[in-house]
């Protein structure tokens, strides 16, 4: 009967010993070690599956005291079998030391991992060693041993000596056109060797292949690390950046997305890699510095298409093996470069860039969008921070003299979307894109911009750039100034400092008044009080910041409108907000322009009209104000004018929610079929907002189709929308229907004590009630209220049947609007 | 509390079972054991400099005296440090420090960059507790194992037990506290 410690010193040898052996075989070599001692075996057993499921669960102590750069010393002998002779490389992960092994006698690479990074190889490195080809670097075994500092895993490899890709482009003669095609060839048979066993590499980069020399002089490239790569998810915190370095650049748009490496993107690696061969730089740098001495020319040409479909940001385009990759780039006769190109946004620019260089004048560019940028993350702070990025963009381009860009509420509608560049510039009628895409590992994040002609969907021009998250301002400043020099090549230093300074205001209230603005575009009453406090609290840090005065005076006044506070609370409170930011800096648009919203809404026409000018004078691509330009126009009744200025808002925002406000002037102005025309369109590009059926609603009501109009403001209501204004028209439309039960019962809840209705909108719904004197009572309670939809009664058409009345007359008088 | 005799019988109450032992043990280690968080959290050991066991034993012998080697009592102190150990690094990481210890420099950056680390330390901690009541001897093993970091020859020395006895222990401690980690909100990670 053996002891417990015998019994414990036997149980676990045999754990060790099985777990030694690759997976598949681990049940085999117990069996055939335990014998008919089932009693073991089943011991044994659960110990080495329990393994396999914990996955080296909690072998890392909490603190790691045993951590240490080097984690052996020339000179060590592990193992009794491998004698440590020297460093020779410390990468991003692991450490590679050259070693004797004594028992074979001969030299082996030795790698392990480094402090901070798993001491366990992930099981995948198992399956590396499996495969034996000339072109991959070979794994002999995989030892764990116990070092002063813990337990760490090792793996032995061929020795290989020679330099790596990554040296060999960036010193010593130009590649030759054979070399590179050697090269090539011998990666594509490792890459197809490996996929074969099923082994993804996932780290693809010139830095993990190695020329060796070997012993007869022959060169041969070697790819190492199979089955080392981690995604990044699973890196350790806080040293995510150090794994990444170069890394970034051989990742194909699905790895920054965060999907798992493939043979898909083992091929985009392998294209980046060759564009080094034929470039002698990656495609992300040729962007920035069209840079290609050196390289073989004729390669380039005959490379270029295979190149372009290794790279296609659509896993599923590309390659599907790396043979298939070795036949297209087989010499072969000439041909022509035909190879088409269809591509999402996102990828467009690397593939494009190869074949097309700067080709168009750029002074040419009058028009541009910014597309929201893309994020690898999917949270709402990824989302904020891509956000911020394009937006501080677009508020340096919008102030460019002589270019019209889009506002960001149409740019915005192309996020993720499967749209080509050129469409995209098609539907927004622009000349050029600014496209972007954001790549965060971590505090580390690498940013990728482009500029996209819009008639060719081709790129312009497009840079990397890489820096921290707590540097995200003077990232947004640097990527700014250049996108602005791109598009105005005369601007002077000046010029460009001043364009990119923000209003000087201080970095921590710019990042809040953008993270306010981000939340007033939720359009959430709870967004709102959101964006007010950061927007306080961005006056707080920086109170002489006019443009956070001017965000303040602007959702205070949509508080009023919203229906939360009244009117006369609220605007008061919105135009000292805007009066203070106008008195920190007279030129500020955004000031003039909601100051003239708050005027219009206190029927001070004549006061508003000026500052909406002055406003679009000072910035022309403002488009809040020349929404409020357009339908202050049309209330007064001028409009040829209205209708010029709803053109200009359509080119600014093309496809955005100033469709609604376009559609408004129309319906001021009588334009009906327009308006439908207009809303027709907002409900294809956004079905699931209500306002354009809303809006619908009331231009159907008004023609007296009210049986459309009640379907209309029916979707409108499902959508979310629950204003009581709509309700209103509602019932104007169930009353001149027949119905006129339902509509006394919706009404009698508009008009409970504390449901703050404008009175404005009740007269619609007594109108609609055929109740003159109830529509009248409440019309002048509108004048007393100084409720702000008051200034539309003259163009409203629901009010039709009230018009000939001398008293409707005296109300217009009252509130300054034509008869 | 400085007397050697104290530590002594302190460290006889509390292997016989005795919990107000442990928490006197406590208050008198905790200061002591100041210069090895400062080491563990520091992160600067290059080459040979002094190992955890090391520091320990200093601790361990200084309080006792040298007159007192006890084996036995040295284990047990071992267990005792290591149970410090987690106690402090648990109620740092619930931002409330024991008083009769100190804010370490280290410990923040720690608590920030780890956050992973953190919060499974903080489910094995709550793992533990119930460990306690059924496998003790496994509990002190994961605690000299996770939470002072010793290795496994270190641990079964300064335990006292067997190298395959105490690894045994530990794969079963492992293996206990995987599977008990989904019922306790919390998902194991590797490493």
């Amino acid at each position: 009967m053996p002891t417990r410690a015998q019994d414990d010193d036997l149980v676990m040898k045999l754990v060790e010993s099985a777990l030694s052996h690759p997976p598949a075989e681990r049940e085999g070599f117990l069996r055939l070690t335990c014998g008919e001692d089932w009693e073991l075996l089943r011991e044994v057993w659960r110990y080495v599956q329990a393994d396999e499921r914990m996955q080296g669960f909690l072998l890392e102590p909490l603190i790691n005291l045993t951590a240490s750069e080097h984690p052996f010393e020339p000179g060590q002998l592990l193992d009794h079998r491998f004698r440590i002779m020297r460093e020779i490389a410390q990468g991003g992960m692991g450490v590679v030391y050259e070693a004797f092994d004594v028992k074979l006698d001969r030299r082996v690479a030795l790698k392990c991992a480094k402090s901070g990074f798993q001491k366990r190889l992930p099981p995948e490195v198992r399956h590396a060693s499996e495969i034996s080809h000339p072109n991959v670097c070979k794994i002999f075994e995989i030892y764990t041993t116990v070092t002063p500092y813990g337990e760490i895993d090792f793996f032995t490899m061929e020795f290989l000596e020679g330099q790596t890709l990554t040296e060999r482009l960036q010193g010593g003669p130009p590649i030759r056109q054979g070399e590179a095609q050697l090269v090539a060839q011998q990666l594509c048979a490792a890459l197809a060797e490996a996929h074969l066993h099923r082994v993804i590499h996932g780290d693809l980069k010139a830095n993990n292949v190695m020329l060796a020399k070997d012993p007869d002089g022959d060169s041969r490239a070697v790819i190492m690390d199979f089955g080392l790569a981690r995604r990044p998810s699973s890196l350790e915190p806080g040293t995510a950046a150090t794994g990444v370095g170069g890394a970034f650049d051989y990742m194909g748009p699905e790895l920054l997305r965060g999907e798992a490496p493939s043979v898909a993107s083992d091929i985009y690696a392998l294209g980046v890699i060759l564009h080094e061969l034929a470039y002698g730089n990656r495609p992300m740098d040729a962007l920035e510095l069209g840079r290609t001495d050196g390289a073989p020319r004729q390669l380039r040409h005959e490379w270029a298409p295979a190149i372009e479909r290794c790279l296609d940001p659509d896993p599923a385009s590309r390659f599907a093996s790396a043979g298939e990759v070795a036949a297209a780039l087989a010499p072969r006769p000439r041909r022509s470069l035909t190879a088409k190109v269809a591509l999402g946004v996102m990828g467009v620019v690397i593939a494009a860039a190869l074949v097309y260089p700067r080709w168009f004048p750029k002074q040419d560019i009058s028009s541009v969008a910014v597309l929201p940028f893309v994020h690898n993350g999917n949270t709402p702070e990824s989302e904020f921070l891509a956000d911020d990025l394009s937006e501080g963009l677009l508020n340096v381009l919008a102030q460019l003299p002589d270019l019209t860009v889009i506002a960001r509420s149409s740019s915005s509608r192309f996020r993720d979307s499967n749209l080509g560049a050129g469409e995209i510039a098609r539907q927004l009628n622009v000349r050029a894109l600014v496209t972007g895409r954001v790549a965060q590992l971590d505090q580390s994040l690498r940013i990728n911009v482009e500029l996209v002609d819009g008639a060719s969907g081709k790129q312009v021009w497009g840079k990397n750039y890489e820096g921290e998250v707590h540097n995200l301002g003077r990232l947004r400043e640097v990527i700014s100034r250049d996108i602005a020099r791109q598009i105005r090549s005369n601007l002077t230093g000046d010029e460009t400092s001043k364009l990119i300074s923000q209003g000087n205001a201080k970095p921590e209230a710019y990042e809040l008044l953008l993270r306010g603005r981000y939340q007033v575009r939720l359009y959430a009453p709870d967004a709102t009080r959101k964006a007010i406090s950061l927007f306080e609290q961005a006056v707080v840090i920086d109170p002489q910041y006019a443009l956070a005065h001017a965000e303040l005076a602007n959702v205070y006044r949509r508080l009023g409108s919203a229906g939360v506070l009244n009117p006369q609370e609220s605007l008061p409170m919105a135009e000292a907000s805007a009066r203070r930011a106008l008195g920190l800096n007279k030129g500020l648009a955004e000031a003039h322009a909601v100051l003239a919203d708050i005027k219009k809404d206190q029927w001070d026409w004549k006061a508003a009209e000026p500052e909406y000018r002055l406003a679009l004078k000072l910035s022309p691509n403002l488009k809040s104000a020349r929404e409020g330009l357009a339908i202050g126009l049309s209330v007064m009744g001028r409009h040829e004018e209205a209708i010029a200025e709803t053109m200009r808002l359509r080119d600014l925002d093309p496809v955005g929610p100033s469709a609604v406000d376009l559609a408004a002037t129309y319906y001021n102005v009588r334009r009906f079929d327009d308006a439908l025309a207009t809303l027709r369109l907002a409900t294809d590009l956004d079905p699931a907002s209500p306002s354009p059926w809303a809006w619908i609603g009331i231009v159907r009501g008004a023609r007296g189709e009210f049986k459309l109009a009640l379907e209309a403001i029916d979707k409108a209501v499902r959508l979310g929308d629950s204003s009581a204004a709509t309700q209103c028209y509602y019932i104007f439309g169930l009353a001149r229907t027949g119905s006129t039960a339902q509509a006394r019962r919706i009404l009698a809840d508009l008009e409970k004590p504390g449901a703050m209705v404008p009175p404005s909108s009740l007269a619609i719904a007594y109108t609609g009630l055929r109740e003159r004197e109830r529509a009248f009572q409440l019309l002048e309670r509108g004048v007393a209220d100084r409720d702000p939809l008051m200034q539309y009664i003259g163009v409203e058409a629901h009010f039709d049947d009230l018009r000939k009345d001398d008293r409707f007359k005296n109300l217009a008088d009252k509130i300054g609007i034509p008869r | 509390m400085e007397n050697p005799a104290d530590i002594t019988r302190l460290l006889q109450l509390w292997r016989e079972g005795d919990k107000d032992a442990e928490n006197e043990l406590f208050t008198v280690v905790m200061p002591k054991l100041r210069a090895l968080a400062v080491y563990l959290m520091k992160g600067e050991r290059h080459g040979h400099t002094l190992q955890a066991t090391e520091l320990i034993d200093q601790v361990y012998f200084r309080m006792v005296g040298s007159k007192d080697r006890d084996w036995q009592n040295r284990q047990h102190f071992f267990a005792i440090a290591a149970r410090v150990m987690r106690r402090y690094l648990i109620d740092h990481a619930r931002s409330r420090p024991a008083g009769e210890f100190f804010a370490l420099e280290g410990m923040k950056d720690f608590l920030r960059a780890e956050s992973g680390k953190v919060e499974l330390a903080m489910t094995i901690d709550r793992l533990l507790e119930q460990m306690a009541k059924i496998q003790p001897t496994w509990c002190t093993v994961v605690e000299v194992k996770f939470f002072l970091g010793l290795t496994d020859e270190e641990s079964a020395e300064a335990l006292g037990l067997e190298l395959r006895s105490m690894q045994r222990r530990w794969r079963e401690a492992r293996q206990w506290l995987f599977e008990h980690m989904d019922s306790s909100d919390a998902h194991p990670s590797s490493g």
